[in-house]
């Protein structure tokens, strides 16, 4: 079990795992931006064949920042095993797994948009329990509305990149 | 294991073929012509709904069968739009389009057939094929099916004529290798990608009533399942050619089969192996252990005009 926030008596569910991940955040941010390696990857990203010739290993580097990439992606599911359900089911991950890479998509590289789009996704998702518990409304209305955002977005990338391809 | 028996499990194997058949090769056509699909889920789904439903309100099957692939087409219509003329990334827009579709259906089935509905929609029963069905074994098992069935088996020679015998096709496949030489020689990269979209719609809305109006009979909400995703690997293990990919839906099928058949034969294995291997075959053929890859060389770039 993971530490509440607010100790065990309140009714708020939050626990250390929300600092955890926010410093996960800026960590991976200072990462990306100012180390070495982050610019590495940055280049093997915009072009893998001129780093290449530049002497850099882009199989190597891709290996390992996925790896990270799953590194991370487990800690969400620990936390979400210890730090909410307290045992383990079939599918517990009920699709955040998606979520999170729709989020990493629409965030297209930047660590803050992808801690904004997070939250208005968890946000969507609780909204969507408590809406269907309180008033009836089926949970389903979420995933439509989450589903026209994330086409709207991948839509507009359109009217923003015209000509800067 | 006996006759009677094996020819239950091919004839079972023929029709948990059927849907991934068929949206395989929708999806071969579009990603010949570059396009990758990722919302098969989210077309097959709302073929089935919309099957389902208006063969409830009309009282036919054969009317759920045309809304579906309706249906079908207004997802695939969006998807196309969204990828071919705005040019929006491909593997978030299919994505995108999955949750939708998914919403859309489950909310609309709560209000058109209730929660947790036990209505019964008419359906697409089997109906024998008189000469073939007396072959011994394999008529028995393969031509005593659904319309749906037929349809996708003659929907391999079809997707095969259509990519390498028709002007049509020849477009599709220089859309999806080289996109710029196409376009210097007067074909409309554009108009052919939309184009394949619209016929993968119109394939996976063969598909998707399925699901509603051949199998169960009734809808449920997200009752593809994945299926959309093993189309995909199917063509991926398939290597984007015709017989390959028709081979990978039969090996694909068979593995469902098998996680009903074993219950029923007392055979214990755990079933999720059985599920997983779809996945596993497609990681192998990715990582080239079957063989080289060879996918259009443009699957999922835009193509941008230059004017």
């Amino acid at each position: 079990m993971v530490p509440l926030l607010f100790g065990m008596e309140s009714p708020s569910p939050l626990h250390i795992g929300i600092f955890v991940v926010l410093i996960f955040a800026f960590v991976v941010w200072f990462f990306l931006k100012k180390s070495y390696l982050g610019l590495e990857l940055k280049a093997i990203g915009l072009n893998e064949r001129a780093a290449h010739r530049f002497g850099l290993r882009p199989k190597t580097h891709i290996v390992f920042a996925m790896g990270i990439a799953g590194a991370l992606a487990g800690i969400g599911g620990a936390f979400m095993v210890m730090g909410e359900q307290y045992n383990l089911k079939e599918e517990f991950t009920s699709g955040y797994g998606f979520d999170g890479l729709v989020v990493g998509l629409l965030a297209r590289g930047s660590p803050l948009a992808v801690i904004l789009f997070s939250t208005f996704f968890g946000f969507l998702r609780s909204g969507g329990i408590s809406m269907e518990l309180l008033a009836g409304v089926p949970s389903s209305v979420i995933l439509i509305v989450q589903g026209l955002i994330i086409v709207t977005v991948a839509g507009a990338a359109y009217f923003k990149q015209e000509g800067s391809h | 294991m006996d006759m009677v028996v094996f020819t239950l499990l091919l004839s079972s194997i023929f029709r948990l073929t059927t849907p991934l058949l068929l949206a395989a090769m929708g999806e071969l056509i579009s990603e010949k012509a570059g396009v990758l699909n990722l919302s098969l889920e989210g077309m097959l789904l709302a073929s089935a709904f919309a099957g389902a439903w208006t063969a409830l309100v009309y009282d036919s099957a054969i009317v759920g069968l045309l809304f579906g692939i309706g249906a079908a087409l207004l997802v695939a219509a969006l998807q196309a739009i969204m990828t071919v003329i705005l040019r929006a990334d491909q593997v978030v827009v299919g994505l995108g389009i999955n949750l939708l579709v998914l919403g859309l259906t489950t909310l609309l089935s709560r209000i058109v057939f209730g929660n947790r509905s036990q209505t019964v929609v008419p359906g697409l029963e089997p109906f024998p094929i008189p000469v073939l069905v007396d072959i011994p074994i394999l008529g028995a098992a393969l031509f005593n099916q659904n319309i749906l069935v037929y349809l996708s088996l003659l929907s391999v020679p079809l997707t095969w004529i259509l990519l390498h015998r028709t002007r049509f096709g020849l477009s599709v496949t220089a859309a999806g290798e080289d996109p710029t030489a196409a376009d210097r020689s007067g074909v409309s990269v554009r108009k052919t990608r939309f184009l394949a979209v619209l016929c993968t719609g119109v394939f996976c809305g063969v598909s998707g009533v399925f699901y509603s109006l051949g199998d169960i009979k009734t809808f449920v909400e997200g009752m593809t399942n994945g299926a959309g995703f093993i189309a995909l690997v199917a063509v991926i293990f398939g290597n984007w050619k015709v017989f390959p990919v028709f081979l990978a839906c039969l090996f694909f099928g068979t593995t469902i089969s098998l996680r009903f058949l074993f219950p029923a034969m007392q055979i214990d294995i755990p079933l999720y192996i059985l599920g997983a291997l779809p996945y596993v075959a497609a990681l192998l053929a990715v990582m080239g252990v079957i063989g080289k890859q060879k996918p259009p060389a443009h699957l999922s770039i835009p193509y941008i005009l230059n004017r």
